[in-house]
C-alpha cells in the first residue's frame, strides 16, 4: 500500500482485493486521509501497465459522469480492467487475446479490449451496454427500459408484498436464521419473475446466472483451472437465455416480462442480437444480488445501531430514508471509470487524453463539503443532494428505480411482523475492488 | 426563467418532485416526470436548481 509522509494512515490501493476486505472503518479512514490530502490523485498500482487518476470529491464525480463527452465509458468501466493484459488474459476470448499480442495497442485500446473481451462471451461484435457512449448508449438502454418503465416497476408492489409475506411465513421468532440465504433472496426470485423463467426454473437458474458473473469478472487471482469450469457454466446460462427468447419468439411475445420486451425489439433494423439479449437477462440478475446485499446491509447497520432500529419501528415512514442512508453510508459498486476524450482539467490537474479516471463513488459518499457528518450513519439524514450509490447520469443503474421499490417494500412487511432483530452471529462481507456484498448474516428476529 | 426536461433521460426516479412539488409531478401510472409549469417564477429559483441537480440522470435544466 502506498504511504506518504503527510500522514500516517495508508493511502488506499485501489486495485488490491486485500484493501477492500477490511473493517470498514479502516477502509474510510484510509479513503478519507487520500480525499483531503490528494482529492485529484495520480495512482500508480504495483503491476499495472499505467497509473490512473482517483477523483475522490463528490463534484469531481458529478461533472465528470455528466460528460460523456469528455469522458468516454468505451475504454474500460472497471479498475481491473487497467491490469497488465499477461495477468488476465487466461480469462479473455480468443479474439481479444489475439488483438492484444498482436500489440500496438495504446493502454485506452488495451482497457477496451480486456473489459469488451471479457463482456462479450466470444463475441466480438458483440455491443455492451456497459462501455458505450451516447447516442448509442441510450439506444442500447432503451431497449432494456422498456421492461424497466416506472409504471411497470410501481404495479410491482403488491406482487413484492405477496411474495415477501411468502418468505417471512418460513421465518420463526427466535430462531437464527442466515438472512441471506433467506429474506435476502426475495430480490432475486422476483427479478427472475421480471425475467419470464418459469417458477420450476428459477433456482436453476439463478445458480448458472452467478457462473456468468464471474465469468466477466476480470480477477488475475483466479486458478485457470476454475476460470475454464466458469466458462462452461456460463455457455449453460447463454443457451438458456437462446431457449427462453426462441420460446417467446414462437409464443407471441406480448408480455411485459423483459424476455418478451426484448423478443418485440429491434435493433439497428433487425432483431435484438442474442449477446445483447443475454447481457440484459444477466444484468438483471445481477441487480437482484446487489439488492440481496443492500438489504443486508440495511439489517446489519440497524442492528449495530439499536436505537435508530426502534426508531424505525416507531416512524415506518423513515423507511426510504433508511433504504438511501445504507446507499450512501456503504457504497456497493466502490468505484466507476472513464476515460479522458481530450485534455482536460479538473481540481487544478491536468488530466491528458487517454488517461483513465477512477470515480471513487464511496468517498465522494463521505465528502464533507456535501454532507453532514459523514461518517455516521443516520437514517434521519435529509438528502439535499442524492448519494453515488447508483451513480450519477447517462450511466446511473437502469434499476435504481426497481431496486428502492424492492427494498422499501420488503423492509415494510419484515419490520411490520418482526420490529426488532439482532445478530446472532459475525456478518461475513466479500469485496473485489469493483463490488461488495454479504456471504452471510445471522440473525434473530422477535416480534 | 424556463425549464427543460430532456424526456429520453428522464428515468421517473422522482428526486425532482421531491425537490420542486410546484413544477415537477410523477404519479404511479406515470413513465416521465410531468413539468406542471414550464415558466416558473423568479422565487422557484433556488428549489429549481437544487431539483436539477438533485436529479440522477441530469436531466434537467433551468434556462433564462
Amino acid at each position: 500500500m502506498t504511504t506518504t509522509e503527510h500522514t500516517a494512515v495508508e493511502w488506499p490501493a485501489w486495485e488490491d482485493s486485500a484493501f477492500y476486505n477490511q473493517d470498514p472503518e479502516v477502509i474510510y479512514a484510509s479513503i478519507a486521509a487520500q480525499r483531503h490530502a490528494a482529492p485529484v490523485y495520480w495512482y500508480e498500482p504495483p503491476g499495472y501497465p499505467t497509473g490512473f487518476w482517483v477523483l475522490s470529491k463528490y463534484e469531481h464525480q458529478r461533472f465528470v459522469a455528466s460528460h460523456p463527452e469528455l469522458f468516454s465509458s468505451q475504454y474500460g468501466f472497471a479498475i481491473g480492467d487497467a491490469s497488465d493484459p499477461s495477468t488476465v488474459m487466461h480469462q479473455l476470448p480468443e479474439w481479444a487475446k489475439a488483438k492484444i499480442l498482436e500489440g500496438g495497442l495504446s493502454p485506452a485500446e488495451t482497457r477496451r479490449t480486456i473489459a469488451h473481451g471479457k463482456l462479450s462471451m466470444g463475441d466480438p461484435a458483440f455491443e455492451s451496454l456497459m462501455i458505450s457512449d451516447p447516442p448509442r448508449h441510450g439506444q442500447i438502454r432503451n431497449i432494456m427500459m422498456k421492461s424497466l418503465r416506472p409504471s411497470l416497476v410501481r404495479a410491482q408492489k403488491p406482487r413484492i408484498a405477496e411474495i415477501t409475506e411468502e418468505f417471512l411465513g418460513r421465518i420463526e421468532p427466535g430462531v437464527e436464521v442466515d438472512f441471506v440465504t433467506t429474506i435476502g433472496q426475495i430480490p432475486a426470485a422476483l427479478m427472475t419473475e421480471l425475467i419470464g423463467v418459469p417458477r420450476n426454473m428459477r433456482e436453476r437458474f439463478i445458480d448458472m446466472a452467478s457462473a456468468q458473473m464471474l465469468a466477466i469478472t476480470i480477477n488475475p487471482d483466479m486458478d485457470p483451472d476454475e476460470a475454464a469450469r466458469i466458462k462452461a457454466r456460463a455457455a449453460e446460462f447463454h443457451d438458456y437465455c437462446g431457449q427462453l427468447l426462441a420460446d417467446r419468439n414462437a409464443g407471441g411475445a406480448d408480455g411485459d416480462d423483459l424476455v418478451s420486451c426484448i423478443a418485440r425489439s429491434e435493433h439497428d433494423g433487425g432483431p435484438v442480437p442474442l449477446g445483447m439479449a443475454i447481457s440484459f437477462i444477466h444484468t438483471f440478475v445481477n441487480a437482484g444480488e446487489t439488492t440481496r446485499s443492500l438489504l443486508s446491509l440495511i439489517m446489519l447497520h440497524l442492528a449495530q445501531h439499536p436505537e435508530q432500529r426502534r426508531l424505525l419501528g416507531e416512524r415506518r415512514e423513515l423507511i426510504s430514508n433508511a433504504v438511501e442512508e445504507t446507499l450512501r453510508f456503504s457504497q456497493l459498486n466502490w468505484s466507476g471509470c472513464r476515460t479522458a476524450t481530450q485534455d482536460v482539467e479538473v481540481g487544478g490537474k491536468l488530466i491528458k487524453q487517454g488517461d483513465y479516471i477512477v470515480m471513487a463513488y464511496a468517498s465522494g459518499n463521505r465528502d464533507e463539503d456535501v454532507w453532514e457528518r459523514p461518517d455516521e450513519y443516520d437514517i434521519t439524514r435529509k438528502f439535499d443532494s442524492d448519494h453515488q450509490g447508483f451513480g450519477y447520469g447517462e450511466h446511473s443503474c437502469p434499476g435504481a428505480l426497481l431496486a428502492r421499490t424492492d427494498s422499501v417494500t420488503i423492509l415494510e412487511h419484515v419490520v411490520a411482523r418482526f420490529p426488532d432483530w439482532e445478530l446472532a452471529g459475525p456478518a461475513v462481507r466479500w469485496s473485489n475492488p469493483f463490488i461488495q456484498g454479504m456471504g452471510s448474516l445471522p440473525v434473530k428476529f422477535s416480534r | 426563467m424556463k425549464v427543460i426536461l430532456d424526456e429520453l433521460r428522464c428515468d421517473a426516479h422522482g428526486v425532482c418532485v421531491t425537490a420542486c412539488p410546484e413544477v415537477f409531478a410523477l404519479d404511479d401510472t406515470d413513465d416521465i416526470v410531468r413539468v406542471l409549469v414550464q415558466e416558473p417564477e423568479e422565487s422557484l429559483r433556488d428549489k429549481l436548481s437544487k431539483a436539477a441537480q438533485a436529479c440522477p440522470k441530469a436531466a434537467i435544466k433551468v434556462e433564462d
